[in-house]
This record gives structure tokens, C-alpha cells and sequence, in this order.
């Protein structure tokens, strides 16, 4: 596997959310609005570069491996709860309107399981490189599923997207032009799941559509020879 | 094929029994135009093309047939809407409730939620403003007034509806929940033809008024009187025409009582103690989602056997 494949394998094929169903908790917390979710994904590619590159420096050590082998995942714990804390204080320091609006769902990264799963089944057997740019890829996919998810909650249970503080899209001429008024169910912890649901069952209309032709393709290719 | 035949409900009502339920349902409806208006019609229009549409795109994709029981539950969303609603509230709650309420399931006798009260329940917690605080209208001094019968009752003020007006439809409400004394005659109509199992409603308004009572014995403040209490509201067309739905409630008898007491139990916990006004339809979800377990819990022994019975084979 090259490099572009290892980097673009998170966002589409192997999307942690979308295709894995991992990380659900965050993605149904924190999408209430677009900002969020933004916030929650620069947080995830910090701790995710950063856990997987420190545990396959610990693995890729020979002796280093064979001791922490019998108890690996308190060992990654340790490493995750320590760049947890580190992005949320700097998020305490710097950007205390995302630490107040994120809340518990910043130190509950630490139990989310993409992490420990990226960890576990990439990390510790790969090279310290490959396992940087399989982190930014699993975090960026990550992040497009739940900024996806957002902007799909926020619009239609508000009207607004909210980029990042004060730059706000207001889209509710759309809804004034059909004589509605935004669906107040979508920012409920229901409407994630039912938006979320939703887009699931898109991808996987579209992917099976997609499966069914590549068979026929191959039968085709299949008769021809 | 079996696992096909497992997933439709063993009880889905057969066409005679869904052509008698809507005509029932059609004349609640006349009776409310007498009452609030035309514009019900209009609601009922807007909600059977809506519906009808969901449920045609539906059965095209599936390659399946359309069949008759398409015109039920936008039917039951309209007479369970305040007649003042805006007309794409009447689209929104119908379609919702008909596509996530029935088609997502797999269409007709495969629905595990009522999917009226899908829709209904939606646009109830999507604006609040537009169906539990609406305008209601008053049909005898024909114009607004900002409490029905179960807002005052539940306030605790003076109660000042004659029960003659209550029993004949002549209060604020929603389209089809006001005209009572049709609800009953052609509610125990529907239970003398078997359309509906008599169980249900009569479990149902038996224990709100059970519970109630008790609630008024004990605390008199909290809870309203028990008698009025039946009538005010959505408790007879709920009790009547939504709950009775067989496809959505437990398959046995024993069970369906114990459903109507559930019913009754959130019925009345919710108009009592919630801020939402109105307790039936909250309660019919929550009913519904418990009517697996239900059945589940009634019949252990006997699955079992099926499913060693079928191992075997």
C-alpha cells in the first residue's frame, strides 16, 4: 500500500463513521452545530496523529515492544489520556467558547474507539510514518462525516450554519421561501440519529448500487474471455 | 420465505375491516367541517395527496403493490391536528410519518410504530408553537380562544365547558377529537364488528379513570376530576381509533390489557407532571415500543418450541 492509498483509505473506504461505525457518541453529541464539529475534529487529528505516532515509536523498538506487548492497551491509554489533557487545556487557554460548548465530550475522547482502534490494529505494527498518515487520514474522514452530519442537523433544525465564531451563514431565506420554519427536532439528540441513519442508508443504497455493477462488469469481462 | 412471513405482524386488518375503519374515520371528519370549517378539508386534501404520494414512490422502488391501507394514516394525523395548522406542517407530519413510521419498515403490517402518530409526534416537538400553544377555534362563538378543555382542566382553575358542549363537539380541539359522542358511537360500533379488539379501549379508559381517581383521592391539587378528565382532549379518539391499531399492539389478549394500562399509566403521568399538555400520543409511542416485549414475555415457552421446531426441520 503507498502512501496516497494509506492517507485516502480513512476518508473513504474505511471511514471510521460512516463505513466502521466507531466514534458514534461524539458524532451524535457534538453536531449540533457546524462549529462543533469543527472543533471536535482539529481536537481528534491532534490526538490521533500524535497517539499513533508515539505507540508505533513504542512498538517499532524491539525490546521496548516485547515488554509493553502483555499490557498494551493501559500503555496506550496513558498515551491517549496524555494528549487528551494537552488539547484540553490549550482548549481551556485558548478557545473557551469550543471548550464551554464541547464540554464532557473533549476528555471523553480518550474512550473514543477510533482511537484505540487506529492504535491497536494500525499503529502498533506499522512504521512510525505510515502510522502519522493513517491518523490524519482516519481523523480528516472522521471529521467529514461528522462536519456532514452537522451541516445537515444544523440547517434543518435551525436555518443557520455557524463556521466559527461569529462567521455565520444564514440560510433562512430557503426556508422562508417555502413558507416554513426550521425543524426544531433536528438539534434534539433524535434528529442525530435520524440524520445520521439517513445518510447511512444513502451510502449504502450507493455503494451497493456500485457493487452491483462491478459484478455485472466482471461476469461481462468474465463471458468475454 | 419464512423469515418473509415473520416479519409481517400475524394480526394486519383485512380490507373489509380497513374500509369500515376509514369511512369511520371520514365521517369524524364531515362532523369536524360542521364544526371548524371547511379548511379541514383542505388539511385532509393536503395530507392524503402527501401520504399517497410517499407511499406510490414507495411501492414503485419495492416493486410492490399499493394497497388500500395507504389512506389510513393520513386520515388519523388530520383529525389528530389542530384545524388552525398551517398546511405544510399537515405535508411535513405526513410524510414523515408515513415514510419513517411505515415504508422505512417495509410497508404495510410491518410497522412497529403507528405511523400517524410517528408524524404527529414529530411536528409536536418540532413546533411546539403551532400544535400545543395553536389558536384553537371555538366553533359556537366562532372565534379564537387560547384554551382547549384539557388546558383548563389541567391548569386547575375553574372549568367552565358544559359537558353537553364537550359530548357534542362544541369546544376548542383538534379536528377530530372534540365531536365525543360520534367517537364513542362509532368507536363501539367498530368493537362490535371486530374491527377492533374491545380490550384495548376499554383497559385504556378504564385505568386513566382508575388512576386519575386515585390521584384525585390522594393528592386533589396535582391531579384533575377523573370523570372530565376522559372527556377533555385526545383520550377517546386515542383510545377509539389510534391505540386500537392491531399491527402496533400486542398480539394476545392478556397482553392488549396490560398495553391498555401502560397506555393509560404514561397517558396520565404525562398529562399531569409533563410540560407537554396532551399525554396520548407520547404514551402510544412508548406503548408501542413496549409491545414486543410484551408479547415476548407472555409467550417465552411457546417461541421457544417454534424455534426448536424450526431448528429440527
Amino acid at each position: 500500500m503507498n502512501k496516497k492509498d494509506n492517507f485516502l483509505k480513512g476518508i473513504l473506504k474505511e471511514n471510521p463513521l460512516f463505513v466502521s461505525l466507531l466514534g458514534m457518541c461524539p458524532s451524535l453529541a457534538v453536531t449540533t452545530s457546524v462549529e462543533n464539529a469543527l472543533g471536535m475534529t482539529v481536537a481528534v487529528v491532534f490526538v490521533l496523529v500524535l497517539s499513533n505516532f508515539i505507540i508505533s515509536l513504542i512498538m517499532s523498538s524491539e525490546k521496548l515492544a516485547a515488554l509493553v506487548k502483555p499490557v498494551r492497551i493501559p500503555v496506550y491509554i496513558v498515551v491517549i489520556a496524555t494528549l487528551v489533557t494537552v488539547v484540553e487545556m490549550l482548549m481551556h487557554a485558548y478557545l473557551i467558547n469550543l471548550y464551554k460548548s464541547l464540554g464532557i465530550f473533549i476528555p471523553l475522547i480518550v474512550v473514543n474507539c477510533i482511537i484505540l482502534g487506529r492504535a491497536e490494529a494500525f499503529a502498533s505494527e506499522n512504521k512510525p510514518v505510515d502510522s502519522i498518515i493513517d491518523g490524519l487520514g482516519m481523523a480528516l474522514g472522521f471529521g467529514v462525516a461528522i462536519v456532514t452530519v452537522s451541516i445537515f442537523r444544523e440547517f434543518l433544525g435551525t436555518g443557520l450554519l455557524t463556521i466559527w465564531g461569529n462567521l455565520q451563514i444564514n440560510l433562512n431565506f430557503i426556508f422562508d421561501f417555502l413558507r416554513m420554519s426550521p425543524v426544531g427536532m433536528f438539534t434534539q439528540p433524535a434528529g442525530a440519529f435520524i440524520s445520521l441513519g439517513f445518510i447511512l442508508a444513502v451510502i449504502a443504497a450507493v455503494s451497493a448500487k456500485r457493487q452491483e455493477k462491478q459484478l455485472k462488469q466482471a461476469k461481462e469481462v468474465k463471458a468475454n474471455v | 420465505m419464512s423469515q418473509e412471513m415473520h416479519l409481517t405482524s400475524p394480526n394486519v386488518p383485512s380490507k373489509r375491516n380497513l374500509l369500515i375503519f376509514s369511512a369511520s374515520l371520514l365521517i369524524l371528519l364531515i362532523a369536524s367541517a360542521f364544526l371548524y370549517g371547511i379548511y379541514v378539508f383542505a388539511v385532509a386534501l393536503v395530507a392524503l395527496v402527501s401520504g399517497g404520494l410517499v407511499e406510490l414512490i414507495f411501492a414503485k422502488v419495492r416493486k410492490t403493490e399499493l394497497d388500500i391501507s395507504w389512506i389510513v394514516p393520513p386520515l388519523v394525523v388530520t383529525l389528530m391536528l389542530p384545524p388552525t395548522i398551517k398546511l405544510w406542517v399537515v405535508a411535513v407530519a405526513t410524510v414523515f410519518g408515513v415514510f419513517f413510521g411505515k415504508s422505512v419498515f417495509g410497508g404495510f403490517g410491518k410497522n412497529i410504530f403507528n405511523p400517524a402518530v410517528v408524524g404527529v409526534l414529530f411536528v409536536t416537538i418540532s413546533f411546539p408553537s403551532m400544535i400545543t400553544a395553536a389558536e384553537w377555534i371555538h366553533p359556537s362563538i366562532d372565534s379564537f380562544s387560547g384554551a382547549t378543555p384539557l388546558n383548563m382542566l389541567n391548569a386547575g382553575g375553574d372549568f367552565t365547558y358544559s359537558f353537553g358542549d364537550l359530548i357534542f363537539g362544541n369546544v376548542p380541539g383538534a379536528i377530530g377529537e372534540t365531536f365525543r359522542i360520534g367517537i364513542i358511537i362509532l368507536g363501539v360500533a367498530l368493537l362490535i364488528l371486530k374491527v377492533a379488539d374491545w380490550r384495548i379501549p376499554v383497559f385504556y379508559l378504564g385505568s386513566v379513570l382508575v388512576f386519575t381517581a386515585l390521584g384525585y383521592w390522594i393528592l386533589p391539587d396535582v391531579f384533575p376530576d377523573p370523570i372530565l378528565s376522559i372527556f377533555v382532549g385526545g383520550l377517546l379518539f386515542g383510545a377509539f381509533f389510534v391505540a386500537t391499531d392491531p399491527v402496533s399492539s400486542p398480539l394476545d389478549s392478556k397482553g392488549r390489557m396490560i398495553y391498555g394500562i401502560g397506555l393509560a399509566f404514561f397517558t396520565v403521568l404525562i398529562r399531569n407532571f409533563a410540560t407537554f399538555q396532551e399525554g396520548v400520543i407520547f404514551a402510544i409511542i412508548i406503548m408501542n415500543a413496549i409491545a414486543p416485549l410484551i408479547d415476548d414475555s407472555l409467550n417465552k415457552e411457546e417461541t421457544k418450541d417454534e424455534v426448536v421446531e424450526e431448528v429440527a426441520q
